[in-house]
């Protein structure tokens, strides 16, 4: 397992290398300049700042002149924020974007995988189609409408909750965070009680429970040691990923709460070019993306003997 | 109790012979008829799939029977609430072609008005406007009721186009990738980890500048860079699951072929899943096509999807709520039923399920 | 009608008086009472800003939150005033030379919010720093007409040969490579303001990224940053004119949400926020609703590397085939103006107050039968019936809404014509553009200065925001002269400029003029005297005050 684990991160760093070449070389394709004011600046201007900020050489010496620095740990300053290290930009927006995205990946998956664990017992019966609806109807609303209308209806017309999620000393709070939660837990919860009840439902189908069944082990056991772990394989799959995504940023919700977060900046540091903030961001982003599936494999083994991960020792 | 002696004279035969045995007394049904029976008996799944058949055959005509086209302009008529002949004498629903009264902060009332009728400020002449648009006009006067429609039929197509491509990749993919493990799975999982790596948004604008329009396909493409993987992962986890399993072990020293085995083994046992993901990845398509229009990637217009229309409706919220309304609706109403769909499949499918 | 005119005037004679009153030199104490108990006793306010600060280094500072901010808690020579009256700021006095290329100021006795002393010496730094090639400014352009200022900042010259001498503590002596009349206007620019040396080698690289890493010598300091959240103003008691300011606190959020900005006004939470066409029906005939006219002037550019647009009929009849005034009045609804120009309306006057515009009023207005004679005339000339061209656009929301709205009435209106949108982000869209990649573009722009040349010179042949092919030698002669030969004779030069205005548009139609820019927001009625500005810092709060 130990060898295993090694070889794994050593690809991994591998990947992000790989990750990070395939970005520089795809961001250089885009056309345009991370100038701000470049309405204004003549072409012969925009060559004079290319110059100071070695823009003008060739991108592949570029490339190397950054990896070089990224291997030092330096991630270089940002063009949009001036003299701001994108290390310190990140680091800044990452807090409130995964204080956010982890408040909604717990209360979305506690919720989703009672809820699918109650249908899946009670197959065909009011708790399975209420747990169902509540489900699908969860996926059913685009999230910013779902947003725009808690905050219409709770916040401007009710008056019950703050409209952002700032105080006024611009600080995050918990009240504020409660609808930014709701909103953006809707989709997990409804992601994790449907593949929850559907693999519930087959492994409480399965020989193995029937046998333990017929062994007389108790209900509570068999839910529990045998259903619910087995179970959990294929949720884990898709909340792995999920949880990086949400956590790295829903960009939508945001901007609708003013949530200082990390997803609004990535989309901005695309949309104006800014290749130090693209590049710290992606490999930040991939970085958790690669370790998350890296314990989401990990995991297999720890919560499903049968599996044998490849590589790994007979 | 009496006893009574069995003799042979006691049975006879009623024409069953050796051959008979082989028989099958019930009418033979194929795995697919079988699901079909069964679902037919799920309710749900038909509600879904009526709804959806009469959502897909709106999306088709209701754009061609219009007396409007969806980018037919009319600044005069901008704004208008919908208007709906036979319902329009009907106060309390919204489609009689007045405003809504509304009480400002202050306290002052606006009274509701025909918007229909327009008034020349000079001379007090009032003109009507004759037509009717059910869903209202948007803000280039255009028919909203046009417009859904033809949005519906764009985002569906994007959707059905981006789960084909999906299943179709990722199956393949996490099949193979599952099945053979050890060195194929490590470079196979290395691309995956790459390609899931590099920020779609990039990958998306790339898109958008080479092909200079945002069109069905082109968005379809778009959302199926990154889009088949998570496919791809959940065949290759549930095939690790099965592959040990006695029964493929039984495929095997029976001498069937890899292949044979994973596609006629092993992907039909991990149908279930499949399917859901698939009905998850058509909403999932249709919302990451309104996730673009938020950022401004979506369908270039004129052209609308659902996801553009709601993305529009929504900023005038409380002044046109009807803007918002009719796509939301469409839009929300058409991820229920494919949900509902998949729900029967699913219990259809499972061959676990068949008694 | 007539009362609500008499009203406004009523309102700018008190606003002049009281702005003249806190202006004097040293400000006497306020002896009217019945106004000072009009005043609320909390004077805060509540605002909002799409983005968060990019920096507050006025020498790199390319955006409009920075300028915004730095305008209020920095000052240059001059600041803007109600209607961008150029009021004292750090200038005390000026000389102007008889050939006007020598400014001689005297500075007031001002300091910094660290209690040190402006000096001369802070701006000849600042200067000098902004077009030194190493700092990379993006207006270091801003510059250029100070002597010496385009060579200095490609490194042909070392920066102390800028035009710009401290002769003593409080004299600061500024040469000019040509006279330029507007460069009073210029000074009141960030690019232009001053900076401690001392203060900003200190911090270096943090120099402007945290609220305690500048100095401040404006009306307001930051008293907190909180980054993407928001700030905090309060007013800067080293302020040599505090008398004059009378709100205490400004707190400003970070919402970049056009609804949750909305929601949070009509809660109560802001006084003011800025409104998208879609919700202007909402507010439109509230009291709290305004409209400001802005000085950016959109058109569409046409690519005469393309041969049909080589063609002046069918310049001419692009420029005439679609209705302006719908795309105002309808689409837009935001106050802004139907344009037949180039240089806005009620931007530029001359010195009997007669505005630049009156000369030439609309030029090529929209008539869709004269349109149709001349695409008659160019589809002849061309031998083509059918006319296939694209039009480069920007990806935003009111952009595409305006390049939907375009393609239609230049489609109904000129038969045979194929319009095809093709909306990029904006760097893209720019890139795009200047590799002149395209046949129309919708392209917007807003001047630098007050002078009708920081829209004219874009034009000239070869220029460096021409990116269209356009050329005429009547238009550049006078470009040129109106920099050169025309100084001494400002009356001819204001009606040279405009007949070169004349040329580019009505002659050559080089451009297809669409609207000037203006736009909608909504106010807490208690809020009076916030001052909006054509360049520079968007507005003013040094005068703002809250109402009982």
């Amino acid at each position: 397992m130990l060898r295993y684990t090694i070889q794994r991160v050593i690809y991994m760093i591998l990947t992000l290398i790989v990750i990070a070449t395939a970005t520089f070389f795809l961001m250089k394709l885009l056309p345009g300049s991370p100038f701000r004011n470049q309405e204004k600046l003549t072409p012969e201007q925009i060559q004079m700042l290319n110059k100071t900020y070695n823009l003008d050489k060739p991108v592949v010496e570029q490339y190397f002149a950054y990896m070089g620095k990224v291997a030092k740990g330096d991630f270089g300053v940002s063009f949009q924020f001036k003299n701001r290290s994108v290390t310190k930009l990140i680091s800044t927006r990452i807090g409130p974007s995964a204080q956010l995205g982890l408040q909604a990946i717990i209360l979305g998956t506690i919720i989703g995988i009672t809820l699918g664990i109650a249908a899946a017992l009670r197959h065909n019966s009011w708790i399975d189609y209420g747990a169902t609806m509540i489900a699908v109807a969860g996926v059913s609303i685009p999230s910013f409408v779902f947003a725009g209308l808690l905050q219409y209806f709770l916040s401007v017309k009710w008056q019950l909750f703050p409209v952002i999620a700032t105080n006024s000393e611009n600080q995050l709070t918990f009240i504020g965070l409660a609808l930014p939660t709701i909103a953006l837990s809707v989709f997990v919860t409804s992601t994790t009680a449907r593949y929850m009840r559907t693999e519930m439902l087959e492994v409480m189908g399965s020989d193995y429970i029937v046998l333990a069944k017929a062994k007389g082990i108790s209900y509570f056991n068999i839910v529990f040691k045998h259903g619910i772990r087995n179970a959990l394989i294929p949720v884990i799959t898709v909340i792995g990923p999920m949880a990086v995504n949400i956590m790295t940023g829903s960009l939508v919700i945001e901007r609708i709460f003013g949530i200082p977060g990390l997803g609004d900046q990535f989309v901005n540091s695309i949309y104006t070019n800014d290749y130090p903030t693209i590049m710290g961001t992606t490999i930040f982003y991939s970085f958790l993306l690669i370790s998350i599936i890296l314990i989401v494999d990990l995991l297999y083994g720890v919560i499903d003997p049968r599996i044998r991960v490849a590589g790994g020792n007979k | 109790m009496e006893n009574r002696k069995i003799s042979p004279e006691m049975f006879r035969v009623v024409g069953a012979t050796a051959s008979d045995a082989e028989k099958i007394s019930r009418p033979s049904l194929t795995f697919w008829h079988d699901a079909w029976i069964r679902l037919k008996k799920n309710k749900g799944a038909i509600v879904g799939l009526i709804i959806t058949i009469i959502l897909i055959l709106l999306a088709i005509f209701a754009p061609m029977l219009s007396p409007y086209k969806y980018s037919d302009q009319d600044l005069r008529h901008a704004n208008l609430p919908p208007k709906v002949p036979g319902l329009e004498k009907i106060s309390w629903l919204p489609f009689t072609g007045y405003s809504a009264e509304k009480v400002d902060t202050r306290g002052i009332k606006t009274p509701a008005r025909d918007m229909y009728v327009t008034e020349n400020m000079r001379t007090g002449e009032k003109t009507e406007y004759k037509k009717y648009h059910y869903f209202g006009t948007d803000d280039l006067g255009r028919d909203l009721w046009t417009r859904v429609w033809t949005g519906a039929r764009v985002s569906l197509s994007i959707a059905v186009i981006a789960a084909i491509i999906d299943f179709l990749i990722g199956v393949t993919y996490g099949g193979i990738s599952g099945f053979f493990g050890g060195k194929i799975d490590i470079i196979l999982q290395r691309i995956v980890e790459v390609i899931y790596g590099i920020p779609y948004l990039i990958v998306v604008i790339l898109f958008r500048i080479a092909f200079e329009k945002a069109g069905i396909v082109t968005l379809a493409l778009a959302m199926t860079v990154t889009g088949w993987i998570g496919m791809s992962r959940l065949v290759r986890g549930q095939i690790l699951k099965l592959k040990n399993q006695e029964f493929v072990m039984a495929a095997q020293t029976l001498g069937a072929s890899n292949m044979s085995i994973i596609f006629k083994h092993l992907i039909p046992n991990t149908l279930g899943p499949i399917i859901i993901s698939i009905m998850f990845t058509i909403p999932a398509a249709i919302f990451a096509e309104a996730f673009l229009s938020f950022i401004g990637l979506g369908i270039s217009p004129p052209l609308a999807s659902l996801g553009s229309l709601v993305n529009d409706g929504i900023k005038s919220l409380t002044f046109t709520p009807y803007k918002l309304v009719f796509p939301a609706t469409v839009i929300s109403v058409m991820i229920l039923s494919f949900n509902l769909i998949a729900d029967g499949l699913r219990d259809a499918l499972d061959p676990k399920m068949r008694k | 009608m007539k009362t609500k005119k008499l009203s406004i005037l009523l309102v700018l004679v008190l606003a002049i008086s009281s702005i003249l009153m806190a202006c004097g030199e040293k400000a006497e104490p306020k002896k009217t009472p019945e106004k000072k108990s009009n005043l609320a006793a909390k004077q805060e306010l509540n605002l909002l800003d799409s983005s968060e600060i990019p920096s507050l280094d006025s020498s790199i500072a390319t955006d409009q939150v920075s300028f915004l901010v730095m305008t209020n808690v920095m000052e240059g020579l001059y600041r803007l005033g109600e209607n961008d009256k150029v009021m004292p700021g750090l200038a005390k006095s000026e000389k102007v030379s008889s050939d006007g290329k020598t400014y001689t100021f005297k500075l007031r006795d001002a300091k910094w919010s660290n209690g040190e002393k402006i000096v001369a010496a802070d701006f000849v730094y600042a200067w000098q720093r902004a077009v030194d090639p190493k700092t990379a400014s993006e207006y270091a352009y801003m510059l250029f007409p100070v002597l010496n200022g385009e060579a200095c900042s490609k490194g042909e010259k070392p920066v102390t040969d800028l035009g710009i001498k401290a002769v003593d503590e409080s004299t600061l002596e500024v040469k000019l490579a040509n006279a330029a009349p507007y460069f009073k206007s210029l000074l009141s620019f960030p690019t232009f303001f001053p900076q401690q040396q001392k203060f900003v080698e200190a911090e270096a690289d943090k120099y402007g990224t945290e609220f305690d890493k500048v100095l401040y010598n404006g009306p307001f300091k930051l008293t907190s940053w909180e980054h993407e959240v928001g700030w905090t103003y309060e007013a800067n008691d080293q302020y040599w004119d505090k008398e004059a300011v009378k709100l205490t606190k400004i707190n400003v959020k970070v919402v970049k949400d056009n609804n949750t900005a909305e929601s949070l006004y009509s809660t109560g939470a802001v006084d003011r926020t800025g409104l998208i066409a879609e919700q202007v029906p909402k507010y439109k005939d509230r009291e709290d609703f305004g409209r400001l006219k802005d000085t950016a002037v959109y058109f569409l550019r046409m690519n005469q590397k393309n041969p049909v647009l080589a063609n002046k009929d069918a310049r001419k009849a692009i420029a005439m085939a679609f209705d302006k005034t719908q795309l105002c009045d309808v689409l837009l609804n935001n106050g802004s103006l139907p344009a037949n120009y180039l240089v806005p309306s009620e931007f530029l006057f001359d010195k009997n107050n007669k505005d630049f515009r009156e000369a030439n009023g609309d030029m090529n207005a929209y008539n869709v039968k004269k349109a149709q004679e001349h695409w008659t005339a160019a589809k002849a000339a061309l031998g083509k019936d059918a006319i296939t061209l694209k039009l480069l656009n920007y990806d935003s929301e009111s952009a595409k809404k305006i390049g939907e709205f375009l393609k239609e009435q230049l489609q109904k209106n000129l038969p045979g014509l194929t319009i095809e949108v093709n909306g990029m982000p904006f760097a893209v869209k720019l890139d795009t553009e200047s590799k002149m990649d395209y046949d129309l573009s919708y392209a917007g722009w807003g001047p630098d200065y007050a002078d009708p040349m920081t829209f004219l010179d874009m034009f000239v042949t070869d220029g460096g925001h021409n990116q269209m092919g356009y050329s005429s030698k009547a238009y550049d002669d006078i470009i040129k002269a109106a920099s050169t030969t025309l100084i001494s004779d400002l009356d001819k030069r204001w009606t040279e400029l405009q007949k070169a205005e004349k040329i580019l548009i009505e002659e050559d139609q080089a451009i297809a003029p669409l609207y000037q820019r203006g736009s909608a927001f909504v106010l807490n009625p208690k809020v009076k005297n916030i001052f909006d500005h054509k360049f520079g810092g968007d507005f003013s709060y040094k005068w703002t005050y809250l109402e009982k």
